[in-house]
């Protein structure tokens, strides 16, 4: 079942060969019959996606608009909207179109997001083995490499924090006033907040909070829409990308904190005011993090979950999209406990990332720099898989004594240091 | 370049994040205080009633704006009001003298046991200013019938009337039952009173942005914990400076406290006295001035006769037992008392050594010292002092600083402590080596 099935690679590589010969022609023609032929060629890849079963969720081609804001892709003559590359926009599925398009301004924290998640990827993982590469997406391949086709930890973590850094970016967008659809929902002030219950029973009158501050709650429903597009919860697959999908938003949701300040006579607390302030997306990666290095396996529940599955892709009636959140997954171990709700979960090991792999897109540690004193992962002994490295004195120049000036200056001098390097052999 | 637009980036959307919805809610808090009160005032104006029907109108208006604002616990001044004025009666039958004693030992007791066996601590923080207000008008109304100052006794409806008149039962200030009776009277009202209104209504916004935004985001936690402390209590004092300018927008949208020209004439605070001090004793006058008023006319005045010190220590006791049992008003008024005693004795001494004019009020015209206080010397001490005197207000209005859980139900003895701790009690320690030296000069 997890094996490598011959007839799906085929139909990928045909794929992206219609995609090179599509593209430039697309670009000469009227924008009619691009559509035309755009239309074409995404209803060409869904059937040969949907006729194959691939094990990668399909919804997360969007990751390469993260690129989209490096030069080439992003056209420079009208600032402020986004205009997308072709090639970058063909990576967005039907619905994401539609959603960019009702949302004006969304695709640029869409954007942002996905870059925040990847700066963030690479931030965390900068010392292990795997360490989040990216590649030219360009050829219609998947932004992180072919990793993603497995089911393991690193997949994992990497739709988590793609989730988590468009719900961040959106909400964040959002709150800026830089959406113009996600305006602050004032009708919606004097519902209670969630507090509400402990307070009602310690008889206290609920204090309501206003603003606008609703504005996860746009970027949390916005990421439900557009990231999820395509995963419909039917293969175990699918299942465990919005698991970890709806992980990664919920870490966002719960690190947002309400802040409160009292004002009354002599510290008395007569009015109150309070704010919502979203997290830093550097804690939602530490926290995300964290749940990377307690994943859960999952396995494969029974096979009576399977068949329908099969059936209903073809049927024409889809899962409601509620219910598509509401699954449990099984420990693979029984003596585990069940993954929650802000558990990564993953199906298989992760493969070694010592050596090259291209048939999984893993570039392998040659070349890597280590560190010789540490005995972690970031250490040269686990870093170079035991094959050595080596050693070379380089002069660097780099920013040093910075000082901090008020307000808001920081002012450094460039200093010339020698540097031990030690990369993997 | 990058980071350093990173942190503009960041600093700006915390900003904005963190500015809406705290002036959504000061202004929504805003418009309430201000409705009510534009209703009173217009009625008043326009339509000719009796005495008693206003002062019964200002009753119905005030529990309306505590209904909506506290919800059910408004029962509670409702009740201390009811109690409070059948007491004075049954007392009045007894004595005809020490009926301000009396009800001031009652009404503290009664705010007592609320706190300590009837409410609970979240419901007692969000009442206890709104209690505190209405306590300090029943027991100026006690001390000025000792005093004869009333023709006849209150009705019910006149006292009703004054303790609950929505223009400062919620945020303040005291006034007294005269003031009041008088601003009851029909205005001359021009567009100045609107303008008043917007001016002291962006003021106030602009004192709760920076208390909840500003101050605490333009010091980093990181750095050195005077500073943190600083701003910490600066946060502090912003907020005491939007409950002020609050309460006078409510007053002034009542019409009340306005002359005859149509200015305002009230005043509560003095920001600049405060962030600038001369010294401790002005600013325990400029921090709340009606409170001062109040506790100079109705207890200091009263204890005199029984010597200086008896007077101004029953003058501690009283105003910190209005605040509640709680150790850190106690310990936060009793240091304020002791640096501010030290300090006006030292700056005496200091004066009469050096002949130079630095004493803790500034000297009046009569001012018989050698060195002016435009003389470098001058200058010099009082700035010495000046400096002294923002330690002194760091120290202790970093107390008021909590997180908001405890803010919300009252600060206890660790947490004053741990604070002080932090501090390495600085600041006692300062004022006894300041007695010291005040003892040997």
């Amino acid at each position: 079942m997890l094996g490598p099935t011959p007839p799906r690679w085929l139909a990928r590589d045909a794929r992206q060969t219609l995609l090179r010969v599509e593209a430039p022609r697309s670009r000469s023609r009227g924008p009619p019959i691009m559509k035309c032929l755009w239309l074409f060629v995404i209803v060409l890849c869904f059937t040969c996606e949907a006729a194959n079963k691939p094990r990668r969720g399909r919804g997360s081609m969007w990751w390469g608009i993260a690129k989209a804001g490096e030069p080439n892709n992003l056209s420079p003559i009208s600032p402020g909207v986004l205009y997308m590359d072709p090639a970058v926009h063909a990576t967005l599925r039907r619905k994401q179109r539609r959603l960019a398009r009702e949302n004006p301004g969304v695709l640029s924290a869409v954007a942002k997001g996905a870059s925040m998640a990847v700066a963030e990827c690479q931030h965390q993982f900068k010392y292990r083995r795997w360490n989040c590469s990216t590649r030219n997406f360009l050829r219609g391949k998947n932004l992180f490499g072919k990793i993603v086709d497995r089911g393991c930890r690193e997949t994992a973590f990497i739709y988590a924090i793609t989730s988590a850094g468009v719900t961040h970016a959106v909400a964040r967008a959002c709150a800026e006033g830089a959406i113009e659809s996600c305006t602050c929902d004032y009708s919606h002030i004097d519902r209670v907040p969630h507090r509400s219950r402990a307070a009602a029973a310690a008889n206290v009158r609920v204090w309501k909070w206003g603003g606008c501050s609703d504005n996860i709650g746009f970027g949390f429903r916005f990421s439900r829409e557009f990231v999820d597009t395509g995963e419909r919860g039917k293969t175990l697959r699918e299942k465990m990308n919005l698991h970890n999908n709806e992980a990664g938003r919920a870490h966002v949701q719960t690190e947002m904190r309400q802040e409160c300040k009292c004002h009354g006579m002599s510290g008395s607390c007569t009015v109150k005011t309070c704010w919502m302030r979203l997290p830093s997306f550097r804690s939602v990666g530490d926290a995300l993090k964290d749940r990377f290095d307690g994943a859960s396996r999952v396995m494969t529940p029974n096979t009576d979950l399977e068949a329908p599955a099969q059936r209903n892709d073809a049927a024409p009636h889809r899962v409601p999209r509620r219910d598509r959140y509401r699954f449990q997954l099984r420990p693979h171990n029984p003596d585990h406990k069940s993954p929650g709700a802000k558990d990564l979960v993953y199906l298989e090991p992760s493969p070694g990332f010592c050596e090259k792999n291209p048939r999984l897109g893993i570039p392998g540690t040659h070349g890597r720099a280590c560190n010789d004193t540490s005995i972690g992962v970031d250490g040269c002994d686990l870093m170079c898989c035991g094959r050595g490295y080596r050693t070379e004195t380089m002069f660097v120049v780099e920013r040093c004594n910075c000082t901090f000036h008020w307000c808001c200056e920081v002012k450094c001098k460039l200093c010339r240091t020698e540097k031990v390097v030690h990369t993997c052999l | 370049m990058d980071e350093d637009e990173e942190y503009n980036e960041t600093a700006w959307t915390y900003i904005t994040l963190c500015g809406e919805p705290t002036l959504y809610e000061g202004l929504r808090f805003a418009k309430d205080l201000i409705i009510a009160n534009v209703i009173l005032r217009l009625v008043i104006q326009f339509v000719p009633l009796p005495h008693n029907v206003r002062h019964s109108l200002c009753l119905v208006i005030g529990s309306f704006l505590l209904y909506h604002n506290i919800g059910p616990p408004f029962i509670w001044t409702v009740g201390l009001t009811t109690s409070a004025y059948i007491l004075i009666i049954l007392i009045s039958f007894v004595t005809k003298k020490w009926r301000g004693l009396l009800m001031s030992i009652s009404v503290i007791a009664f705010l007592l046991l609320c706190e300590l066996y009837v409410l609970n601590p979240k419901m007692w923080q969000q009442i206890r200013g709104i209690q505190m207000i209405a306590a300090m008008k029943i027991i100026s109304v006690a001390f000025e019938l000792d005093r004869d100052l009333f023709k006849r006794m209150l009705n019910p409806v006149e006292f009703g009337g004054y303790i609950l008149c929505p223009a400062n039962c919620i945020l303040g200030p005291w006034i007294s039952f005269h003031t009041y009776s008088q601003y009851l009277e029909v205005k001359f009202l021009t567009r100045r009173w609107i303008k008043l209104i917007v001016v002291n209504l962006s003021i106030s916004m602009l004192f709760l942005f920076l208390s909840n935004c500003i101050v605490p985001w333009y010091i980093d936690d990181e750095m050195p914990k005077w500073l943190v402390a600083y701003r910490d209590a600066q946060a502090f004092r912003m907020s005491h400076y939007f409950v002020s300018s609050m309460s006078i927008v409510s007053m002034l949208s009542a019409g009340f406290g306005l002359t005859n020209d149509c200015h305002s004439e009230v005043h509560v605070t003095k920001p600049l006295f405060i962030e600038l001090p001369r010294s401790l004793v002005q600013v325990v006058i400029y921090w709340n001035i009606p409170m001062h008023q109040w506790l100079k006319n109705y207890v200091f005045k009263s204890c005199q006769p029984y010597g200086q010190f008896t007077a101004i220590l029953v003058t501690y006791a009283v105003s910190s037992l209005l605040h509640g049992l709680n150790f850190q008003f106690s310990a936060v008024l009793l240091s304020i008392g002791t640096f501010s005693y030290v300090e006006y004795n030292l700056r005496h001494k200091v004066a009469l050594a050096l002949e130079v004019c630095c004493l803790a009020n500034p000297c009046g015209k009569q001012c018989d010292h050698k060195y002016k206080k435009n003389t470098m010397l001058a200058i010099i001490t009082n700035t010495f002092f000046s400096i002294i005197t923002v330690i002194h207000l760091a120290y202790l209005g970093v107390m008021f600083e909590a997180s908001f859980s405890v803010q919300e139900s009252g600060y206890s003895y660790f947490h004053t402590i741990n604070k002080w701790e932090n501090l390495n009690y600085f600041s006692h320690g300062f004022a006894a080596f300041l007695y010291v030296i005040y003892l040997m000069m």
